[in-house]
Order: structure tokens, then C-alpha cells, then sequence
């Protein structure tokens, strides 16, 4: 099961990192968590299939239909909403966001109920490799359209962002935008332009994330993103807030180590469920040691002040106590 | 170097770095107690971050800092105010919806009222503490001439106030030794008067100050004792006129 | 007649439920109107003071067949004063207490964060507590099932009116009393000095102030007050389940909507506030006979509930974010009353 589990987890990490890419723009450009991004990918999920049974189309054209759409609708939130925040800190944003994330999900609880729907795409077999998993001795096996699809979709888009970002007019002021927005500002950059434009971006990604978790669960309900958005945020912290390729590396890091416990958890008998533990676990470390996420520095934990924190956090523990009682 | 008596505050070789980049570079100074103490130095010669070091609000990599004989390097900086140090903010950092009264009433140490079981329980010994800070605290106003802004929202005040109110709130902790970072900067002409008269007539009472200034007339004609910094470190130290004409200091400044 | 005792009886039942309610936003008020410290989490301490009062409250129940069971206590263990068993008031402050040492232990690491992290770690918290460990746990929790057959403390037997109004009693007091305490500390310099820390925590740190252990005595003692509101609504609720039925996402939201609604710091106005979730709840149940609702209408009015309080949200925070009841001067004031020479 280990190699299984690390396939597992690279086909995870692949919706994952479409998600968490989006998130981290808008953290980098608009300083707040949006919590309604899991919302949105939901959003996007739906729309897919509504625009694929309403055009009688493929659903290529659903996923690109809502792709379009959810980055217009994100367009309209920055308009009526976010714009009319700026300045305000990160908080009132991230409130915005929440009221955001309930009218987005119930909205769709109320169009589409609260069964879980599925694309119609029949489910082909599984492709079983030749390679052996030491750990079960069963045959390696992949999905193509549950794993294979996500995979490639996911490794085209990251592509295509990392070129966006890296090489486009846009991209360079995305960048700028989120290092100083007033220094961005000052050198000629559209400020409002290149939120708008990131709102773009992260909505469809939102979309085509929400899609391809619905493809890798082969079915969509309201909950479908909000159920990830903690493992996003994972993500999104582990990689280094405002940092998309950060996320990339989060993305993997979360979804190999999540997918690394089940083998661990049948081995030492522990309920599959406390699963949520690892991301969560690895998010309130970085959280701890490393505030500013792991992009920008050389990787891995160095160890000397990785022990100094360690005993700074046992020192804390123990006088927490005495402090409480002022 | 020259040194005249035991120093209240010495810091002894301290370091610290930002991502390779020595801010502080092993940097040995005192400061004598009673006196004014400038610290000048171009920009980006390591002064607001050694203010931070002594302030606890960075720990050094290197060093130590003694005050009175008792080290403070790598405390957390309430720590550091309650042995005795203050630092006052370049930018004044007043807490906006409080007011000029209660901005100088919650800074003063140690108010068994600030402790939730005495507040809840309401001991009359904690009303009565309150009262006493709310005396001394008028008597700091008055002092600083703000008394008659007392009742105002600290966010209605001007800038030149709000640079007294920060002097101020600093003097409600009775602090041995107060950084005051820039003091001056931003004041008009007769308020800087105002508050150098005022920071004088504390020394005279034995307060200890050091101090950023840019203001090369207020550090020669103010000062008691000015250092010199150059790229994280001390280059002179002695009087404002031997500073003033020392070769290495006349080298940073216009060599950049 | 049957009918007005009918009312009392929904009234009352809708009353406690403001009652709890307005125990929460009092602590939410403390935690984030006064301390600015963003719980989201709500839904874990709530939860864990309700699980613990339904434990202290019930005998023991073993894992049966299909059934999972629950810790609990034999009630025989505990006298009654009154006529009412002293296991109540145990229950009480168990929660109370269960839900302080669980924000102690979430406060550690994460009371040092900015606003917009600790509000991240601190869903993350109140997702593994309740989701994971609650909801997996059978045996000791009740698992998926949760614990019912949770008693109240006054019980009429059939005249229920009078068992939903004494409770109604009951709560109210709870409320009244914790008000009139919170309105006290933060009228003190304790008050005073959790204000210097909301707005500029660095410049009370350089004053002195011991700004960890000031966030940490808020959100402790915040969190346990929400403890104590999930022990009254277990006993309201007569039992208690795991998400996705009850302590999700969705009611620690709904707790701030409540606070910024009513005016974040401004414990008058939330607990006015704190009628407007229960109502929407109420709203949502009775509109299906009140306005003969017919099917998909009468299942999806719940969501829309959950629509205007997003609605709610986004437009309090864009054009009233001070909420309806701005917060007022807390000048430290002496009280009426001190105690000691």
C-alpha cells in the first residue's frame, strides 16, 4: 500500500493544488482567507453539470462553460463586495467571505437538494501496472478517469499558471500587487485591474478544481469543496501564504502524508476517520515553527531552531498554567 | 573608549542578523544613568533595531544586555518593562478608542484590577489602586500639559499631542531607563521645546534617557553624551563635541 | 385553554433556546468584541460542554449491536436537593470546565497568530474535535448516534408548559447573572486592558503588559461560558449528536452573526441580537404550518434561513459593521458594591 498510497496521494495532491493555487492568489493579492473557495468550487462543480445537460454537450465543455462562469461570478463578488472592503484589514473580508460561503451552498442545496449527483460519465475499468506494493503484495492500480484526468488536467494548468505568473504583463503585476500593492501602484500597475483579474484566475481554478474532485469522488454534492477547503488551507499555509508555487509543494507535502495514513492507520488499528489529523496536524506546525510557510527558505526544517522552538513551545506549555491566573 | 562610572544599561557584543543581513553587529556600548544619551548614525545604521534588541522585541543571535548587573537579553519585552526599560514608538502608537486618561491609567504595572478574578470579585483595595493610578496619572497629564485633554479620545489628538501622550503613557511605568526613538521627529518648533524641557527636567531627576535623533542641533546643545553607530556597531562615543569631530563619524556620514 | 398552554410552552421553549444563544454571543463578545481574538471554533467548546453535561446526566450505556454507547455516570450516585438532582449542577460546571481546558490547550499554540490565522487554526480545532474525535469514538461519545434521553432539571411529566417555562426560568437567570458579571470585568482595568490589547497589542507589550496571558484569560474564560451554554442546550435538546445534525461550521457563525449584528463589544446589544438566529430557526420550522408551505418549499426554507444569515453578514460587515448597537464607553467604573475594608 505504500506505493499505492503515494499514487493515491499524487492524484489528490493534483485537485488539491488546483484549489490551493486559487486560494493563495487571492491571500497574496487580497490579504484574507477566502473561506468561501471551497464554495466556489462546488459552484463550479454544479455549473459543469448543468451546462452539460442544458447544452447537451461533453463535458470538456461543461468543465471549460464552468471554468468561464465561475470566474465571472468571482468577478461580481470582488465588484459588489471585496472592492468595498479594501483597507479594512483582513477581517472584515474573511467575514464577507463566510456569508459568502452559506448563500453559495444553500443557495445550491435549494437548486439541486442535498443528493449526491454524478457527471453520467461512465466509470472505465481500472488500469492495473506490473509493479507489485511491497507492503500488500496487491498490483498497483489507477483510474483513468478518476486519477488519470485529474493528473494531466492538473499538471496543464499548473503549467499554464506558472507562465501566467512567470513570463505575462499580468502575471509579473500579480506578483508585484502582492509584495506592495502601494508600491505596485506607485510604478503604474492597475492595482484594481490585477484584483479583478486574480479574482479571475481563482475562480477558475476554483472551477476546474471542483470539477476534478468530482471526477476523483465520481460524484458532486454541496458539500463537495467546503469538505476540502481545511486540507486547502493546509495547503495554502504549509507552502507559504500569498505564494503559488508554495502551494504546489503544500499541496503534495498534505496529500501524500494524508494518503500515507491509511497504511499506517490498518497497521495499528487506528479508525480511518482520524485522517483529517494530518493535514490538520502539519498546518498547526508550520503555524508554529514557521509562520511564513516553507517557499523563500531553503526546504526542510533546518533542525537547530526547529529545537529551539520545540523547547520554546515546551517552556510556553508550562507556564501557560501560571499565567492563566494572571 | 571612555566611560565615566558604573553603567545602568550595557550591551555587550550583541548580533542580530535578518536573512544574512548583520543589522547589529557586535555592538558593545553603555549608558550612564542620569543622563541623555544620543544615539545618531545614518540611515540604516542598525539604531531602531538595537532599540528593539534592548526592548525584547527581538532576542539578539549573539550577546548579552545587562541592566543594573542583571542580564535581559531574550526576555519577552513586558519582562524587560517591568525591570525597568521603556521604549516610546518613532510612530505613535496610541490605542485609538481609549482615552488620553485611560491611554496613561492601563499603562501602569502591576494593577491588581487587571487580574479577572480581583476585577470580578471587585476587593476595595483594587478600586481604591485605581484611584491612586488615576492621581498619578492626571499628575503625568499635567506635567505634559495634555490635562486638559484628559476625557478625548486618543485618536482625536494631534500629532505633536500624540508624541507627548507617548512620553507620557512611557513615564506611567516609572521606567530606570527610557528609548525614545525619535522623538522629536514630526514636532513643530515649540512643542519640541516643550518636550525637550520636559525630558530635561526628568534627567535632573534622575531619569535615564537614550535617544534617536536626527536633529544634529538637539544632539549637540541636548544631549549629555552622544554614541555614534556605523553598520550595526559603535564607531564613537564621548561627548557631543569629540563626536562631533571625529574623524570616523565625519566618514559615515558623508560616505554613506 | 389547551391552546395558551400550548404557546407558554412554545414560547418558553423559545426563549431558553434565545437564552443559550445569548450565552454564547456574551462569551464571543468578550472573546472578540473586547479581546479581538477571531474563534471560529465556537462549535467545539459548545459541543464539548454539551457531550460533557449529557456524560454527567445519564447512567453509562455499553456498546450494544449496531448501537454504539456512551460514558455517563449512575444517576443513583447523586443526590437530590429539592427535588432536583444535584448531577444538574455538576453537569453544569463540568462543561464549564471541560470547555476551558480544551481552549487552554487550542490557546498554546495558536494564541500567538494574526486574527485571520487563529480564525483558520481555530476551525481546524473545532472540525478534529467534533468531527474526528466526537463523531469516531463510540463507546465514549455515542458515536454518529450521539447521547439521547438527556434529562432537564425540572420535570412536570405531562404538563410540559410548565417544564419548558421553568427551564425558560432557569436559563434566563444564567443570563441575567452572566451579564451582569461580564458587564463588571468589563467595566474593571482588566476590561480596560484587554481594550489596549485589541487595538494595538504590540504598544501594550512595550508598556509592559503581559499580552498572552491577558488573550489567554479571555478566550478561557470565553470558551468556558461556552461550555456552560451547551450543557443548557443538551438538557433543552434532551440529547445531543454530532455534526452534521448539531455543533458544525454553520452554528459558530451563527453565533457571529449574533455578535455583529447586536455590536461587537456592546454586550446589550447581542443580547439582542441573540434573538434573531432562534427566531430564523423557529421562522423555519413553523412557516411550513403557519404558511401551509407546500413540498420542495417546506424542506428548503432551512436553507434559506442559512441564505439570509450569509445575506445578513455580508451587509452588516460592508455598510454597519459597528452593528446595530455601537459599543459604548466602558470607562472603568467602580461598582455599587466592593468587597474587603
Amino acid at each position: 500500500m505504500v506505493l499505492q498510497a503515494l499514487l493515491n496521494g499524487l492524484v489528490e495532491a493534483s485537485v488539491i493544488v488546483l484549489a490551493a493555487m486559487g486560494l493563495s492568489l487571492i491571500y497574496g493579492v487580497k490579504k484574507f482567507p477566502n473561506f468561501a473557495h471551497g464554495d466556489m468550487m462546488t459552484v463550479g462543480a454544479y455549473f459543469a453539470l448543468w451546462a452539460t445537460s442544458t447544452l447537451r454537450a461533453g463535458i470538456v465543455v461543461g468543465l471549460i462553460a464552468s471554468i468561464i462562469f465561475v470566474a465571472i461570478l468571482a468577478v461580481v463578488f470582488e465588484l459588489l463586495v471585496f472592492s468595498r472592503l479594501e483597507g479594512r484589514g483582513p477581517v472584515a473580508p474573511l467575514i464577507a467571505s463566510v456569508g459568502l460561503a452559506l448563500i453559495l451552498q444553500n443557495a445550491l442545496r435549494v437548486a439541486y437538494g442535498t443528493g449526491q449527483l454524478t457527471y453520467g460519465v461512465p466509470l472505465p475499468d481500472s488500469w492495473v501496472s506490473g509493479v507489485t506494493d511491497p507492503l500488500t503484495g496487491q498490483l498497483v492500480w489507477i483510474n483513468p478517469l478518476q486519477g488519470v484526468v485529474p493528473l494531466v488536467f492538473a499538471a496543464v494548468v499548473v503549467a499554464l499558471i506558472t507562465f501566467i505568473l512567470q513570463y505575462t504583463k499580468l502575471g509579473k503585476a500579480m506578483r508585484a500587487t502582492s509584495d506592495n500593492a502601494d508600491l505596485a501602484r506607485v510604478t503604474g500597475i492597475d492595482v484594481r485591474l490585477v484584483r479583478y483579474a486574480t479574482w479571475a484566475l481563482s475562480g477558475a481554478l476554483a472551477a476546474a478544481g471542483g470539477v476534478m474532485l468530482g471526477f476523483r469522488v465520481n460524484g458532486i454534492q454541496p458539500l463537495l469543496g467546503s469538505s476540502v477547503l481545511l486540507l486547502v488551507f493546509a495547503a495554502v499555509i504549509l507552502g507559504g501564504i500569498g505564494s503559488p508555487y508554495g502551494a504546489m509543494l503544500g499541496a503534495l507535502v498534505i496529500s501524500i502524508a494524508q494518503n500515507l495514513f491509511f497504511p499506517f492507520a490498518v497497521l495499528t488499528d487506528t479508525p480511518v476517520q482520524f485522517v483529517l489529523i494530518v493535514p490538520f496536524g502539519i498546518m498547526v506546525l508550520v503555524l508554529l515553527l514557521r509562520p511564513q510557510g516553507l517557499a523563500g527558505r531553503p526546504l526542510g526544517f533546518d533542525l537547530p531552531p526547529l529545537r529551539a522552538e520545540l523547547r520554546k513551545l515546551a517552556e510556553s506549555v508550562s507556564h501557560s498554567w501560571r499565567r492563566l491566573r494572571g | 573608549m571612555t566611560s565615566d562610572g558604573i553603567p545602568i544599561l550595557s550591551t555587550d557584543g550583541i548580533t542580530k542578523a535578518f536573512g544574512g543581513i548583520r543589522a547589529v553587529d557586535r555592538c558593545s556600548l553603555a549608558i550612564q544613568p542620569g543622563k541623555i544619551t544620543g544615539l545618531i548614525g545614518p540611515n540604516g545604521a542598525g539604531k531602531t533595531t538595537l532599540f528593539n534588541l534592548i526592548a525584547g522585541l527581538y532576542a539578539p543571535d549573539e550577546g548579552t544586555i545587562t541592566l543594573r548587573g542583571e542580564r535581559i537579553d531574550g526576555r519577552p519585552p513586558f519582562e524587560i518593562v517591568q525591570k525597568g526599560v521603556v521604549k516610546t514608538f518613532q510612530i505613535p502608537r496610541e490605542f485609538r478608542n481609549l482615552t488620553v486618561l485611560e491611554n496613561l491609567m492601563v499603562a501602569y504595572p502591576g494593577h491588581p484590577g487587571e487580574r479577572p478574578l480581583s476585577a470580578l470579585i471587585g476587593w476595595k483595595r483594587v478600586w481604591d489602586r485605581e484611584e491612586e493610578v488615576r492621581k498619578k496619572a492626571l499628575d503625568i497629564l499635567s506635567l505634559v500639559e495634555l490635562d486638559q485633554l484628559s476625557d478625548a479620545n486618543a485618536s482625536d489628538l494631534s500629532g505633536g499631542q500624540k508624541k507627548l501622550l507617548e512620553l507620557a503613557r512611557s513615564l506611567m511605568v516609572d521606567p530606570k531607563v527610557i528609548l525614545l526613538d525619535e522623538p522629536l521627529a514630526g514636532v513643530n518648533p515649540t512643542l519640541t521645546g516643550k518636550l525637550l524641557g520636559i525630558i530635561e527636567g526628568l534627567r535632573d531627576r534622575k531619569s535615564t534617557f537614550f535617544m534617536i535623533e536626527h536633529d544634529m542641533d538637539v544632539v549637540m546643545n541636548r544631549c549629555d553624551r552622544v554614541i555614534a553607530m556605523h553598520q550595526g556597531r559603535p564607531i564613537a562615543e564621548g561627548a557631543p563635541e569629540e563626536v562631533r569631530h571625529n574623524e570616523l563619524v565625519m566618514e559615515a556620514y558623508l560616505g554613506g | 385553554m389547551v391552546e395558551a398552554v400550548g404557546i407558554v410552552a412554545d414560547v418558553a421553549s423559545f426563549g431558553a433556546l434565545v437564552g443559550i444563544f445569548a450565552m454564547l454571543a456574551l462569551a464571543l463578545n468578550l472573546q472578540w468584541g473586547k479581546t479581538g481574538l477571531f474563534n471560529a471554533g465556537i462549535a467545539a467548546f459548545w459541543g464539548l460542554g454539551a457531550y460533557t453535561a449529557s456524560m454527567v446526566v445519564t447512567n453509562p450505556v455499553p456498546t450494544a449491536l449496531a448501537r454504539p454507547g456512551h460514558w455517563g455516570i449512575d444517576q443513583a450516585a447523586f443526590p437530590a436537593v429539592f427535588g432536583v438532582s444535584t448531577s444538574f449542577t455538576v453537569a453544569i460546571i463540568l462543561a464549564a470546565i471541560a470547555a476551558g481546558v480544551l481552549a487552554f490547550f487550542i490557546a498554546i499554540p495558536t494564541m500567538r497568530l494574526r486574527a485571520d490565522y487563529f480564525a483558520i487554526a481555530t476551525l481546524g480545532f473545532a472540525e478534529i474535535v467534533m468531527n474526528v474525535f466526537v463523531k469516531n469514538l463510540p463507546g465514549i461519545t455515542g458515536g454518529v448516534e450521539g447521547i439521547g434521553g438527556v434529562p432537564q432539571p425540572f420535570e412536570f411529566g405531562a404538563e410540559g408548559w410548565k417544564t419548558n417555562l421553568s427551564y425558560f426560568l432557569l436559563v434566563a437567570s444564567v443570563v441575567v447573572v452572566l451579564f451582569f458579571l461580564l458587564e463588571r470585568l468589563v467595566r474593571s482595568p482588566w476590561g480596560r486592558v484587554l481594550q489596549a490589547v485589541r487595538e494595538d497589542e504590540d504598544a501594550a507589550q512595550a508598556l509592559g503588559k503581559d499580552t498572552f496571558s491577558l488573550k489567554l484569560q479571555s478566550f478561557v474564560l470565553g470558551a468556558g461560558i461556552m461550555g456552560l451554554s451547551g450543557a443548557f442546550f443538551a438538557f433543552w435538546l434532551r440529547g445531543v449528536s454530532p455534526p452534521p445534525n448539531s455543533f458544525t461550521a454553520a452554528d459558530t457563525f451563527a453565533v457571529w452573526v449574533i455578535v455583529i449584528i447586536g455590536g461587537s463589544g456592546n454586550n446589550r446589544g447581542v443580547l439582542a441580537g441573540a434573538f434573531v438566529v432562534p427566531f430564523l430557526e423557529y421562522f423555519s420550522v413553523r412557516a411550513k404550518s403557519w404558511f401551509d408551505l407546500q413540498e420542495p418549499l417546506a424542506s428548503q426554507i432551512f436553507y434559506f434561513r442559512l441564505i439570509a444569515i450569509g445575506v445578513v453578514l455580508i451587509l452588516l460587515i460592508m455598510w454597519r459593521p459597528q452593528g446595530i448597537f455601537p459599543e459604548p464607553k466602558h470607562v472603568a467604573k467602580r461598582p455599587r458594591w466592593v468587597i474587603g475594608r
